[in-house]
């Protein structure tokens, strides 16, 4: 069967993305920090390096939970509780 | 004098955050902005084109850069969006004549001070050229082709099996606003019923590659950041290809053959570019088949999957360019 339209072929394929994990920026206390200009949370701690990275100057590191979100790549990641602890890597 | 790095990115680029937070470290100063909203909320640019040479200087917030300062530019987004004239005149006139005006200080800037220039990254941020590229270097690419010829793409399927890539990078505003994307995708025989529809506008169509994992490899300068993605388990009944669209991916640290760096440093000094994330597919040979180099891909997922320190390296690399 041939359809005729006046569709891109492409646009058969399309399929939705996960909406990126910046959804996490409604969160409280989340905001642009206009000096360090990046995102930081409620404790003024980078959002990239919460959710991506450990952030490597803080050698104690206090419990908190990370708000559920999507990674860049799209990938759900749900709440999940960070436990206190000493970062023996600090400064590496 | 401290350099002053200028990011141009979205606001809510994390990849930027990562950036200026280690290039603050090394004690940079810093200035952002978002090329679509830079003249809005008192910002000041301007150009002065005299006798002698041109000169340039913009404020931003209590940010003042010039082009005697000692400058570094990290270029994420250079998008300004199109807008129909009939949409909205006021809107399409600002985006243009800032379009034309920024086109004109990025051509005031050495493009050696760059990760990268507008011009580059525009140019090579296209399958087709660096897949001809790729061949032209001698390495391996599946057998490619462009048209708007459904009968081409019917005669390709028929003889191979065929994977269907968007051209572009844009996502659509799907019909619940959510945002959609066409990733690499296989073409089955359902799909080339509607095959007529291709005279309406070009595809790109890839033989597709049997691929027993993906490699990611991200190249910041000389440095080289090869990744492993374990993107070949199984999907229940979707038959998937492209990494991005799997619901979890297994992402560990990898080393690549002399050739597959040679080749990839090679692409790097033609293209003129210095960041970029070469995606390979690997096969069961072992062999790697070059499918796309992202000119302004992101890396924060393979930084946190593996520990692969290419934040740092975008910082370094801005603190040392001349």
């Amino acid at each position: 069967m041939q359809v005729r339209s006046d569709t891109p072929f492409i646009l058969r394929f399309k399929r939705k993305v996960e909406t990126p994990w910046l959804d996490v920026l409604g969160e409280p206390g989340v905001h642009f920090d206009e000096d360090r200009m990046l995102w930081v949370d409620a404790t003024g701690a980078p959002l990239w390096a919460g959710r991506m990275k450990k952030y490597p100057t803080a050698c104690s590191t206090a419990g908190k939970m990370i708000p559920a979100g999507y990674t860049p790549s799209g990938k759900y990641k749900p709440s999940t509780y960070r436990p206190p602890k000493m970062d023996k890597r600090s400064g590496k | 004098m401290a350099r002053k790095v200028i990011c141009i990115a979205r606001q809510d680029d994390i990849h930027a955050d990562a950036v200026l937070d280690f290039c603050s470290q090394r004690g940079a100063d810093l200035i952002r902005f978002d090329v679509s909203s830079v003249f809005r909320g008192g910002s000041n640019f301007k150009i002065e084109i005299e006798q002698s040479r041109p000169t340039w200087a913009f404020t931003l917030g209590s940010h003042c850069v010039s082009g005697d300062d000692d400058i570094a530019i990290f270029c994420r987004d250079w998008e300004i969006p199109q807008v129909a004239s009939s949409d909205d005149l006021e809107q399409c006139v600002r985006n243009e004549e800032t379009r034309n005006f920024l086109n004109a200080w990025a051509g005031l800037v050495r493009s050696s001070r760059w990760i990268d220039h507008p011009v580059q990254q525009s140019q090579w941020d296209n399958k087709l050229l660096q897949t001809a590229l790729a061949q032209f270097i001698g390495f391996k690419t599946p057998k490619t082709i462009a048209t708007n010829e459904p009968e081409m793409v019917r005669s390709f399927a028929g003889t191979n099996r065929v994977v269907i890539k968007q051209l572009s990078n844009i996502a659509f505003d799907g019909l619940d606003h959510e945002d959609e994307f066409v990733f690499t995708t296989p073409i089955n025989p359902h799909h080339l019923e509607f095959s007529d529809e291709i005279a309406n506008c070009p595809v790109l169509v890839q033989e597709r590659i049997e691929k027993i994992a993906d490699l990611r490899v991200t190249v910041v300068g000389c440095d080289i950041f090869p990744a492993l993605i374990h993107s070949n388990r199984e999907c229940g009944p979707l038959d998937i290809v492209d990494f991005r669209a799997l619901p979890e991916e297994l992402i560990e640290r990898t080393t690549i053959p002399n050739s597959v760096s040679d080749f990839i440093l090679e692409m790097m000094r033609r293209m003129d570019l210095r960041f970029a994330a070469f995606d390979f597919g690997l096969t069961e040979e072992k062999d790697c088949v070059f499918f796309e180099a992202n000119v302004s891909g992101n890396w924060l997922w393979i930084e946190h999957a593996t520990g692969l320190q290419i934040s740092a390296a975008v910082a370094n690399l801005l603190m040392t360019i001349q």
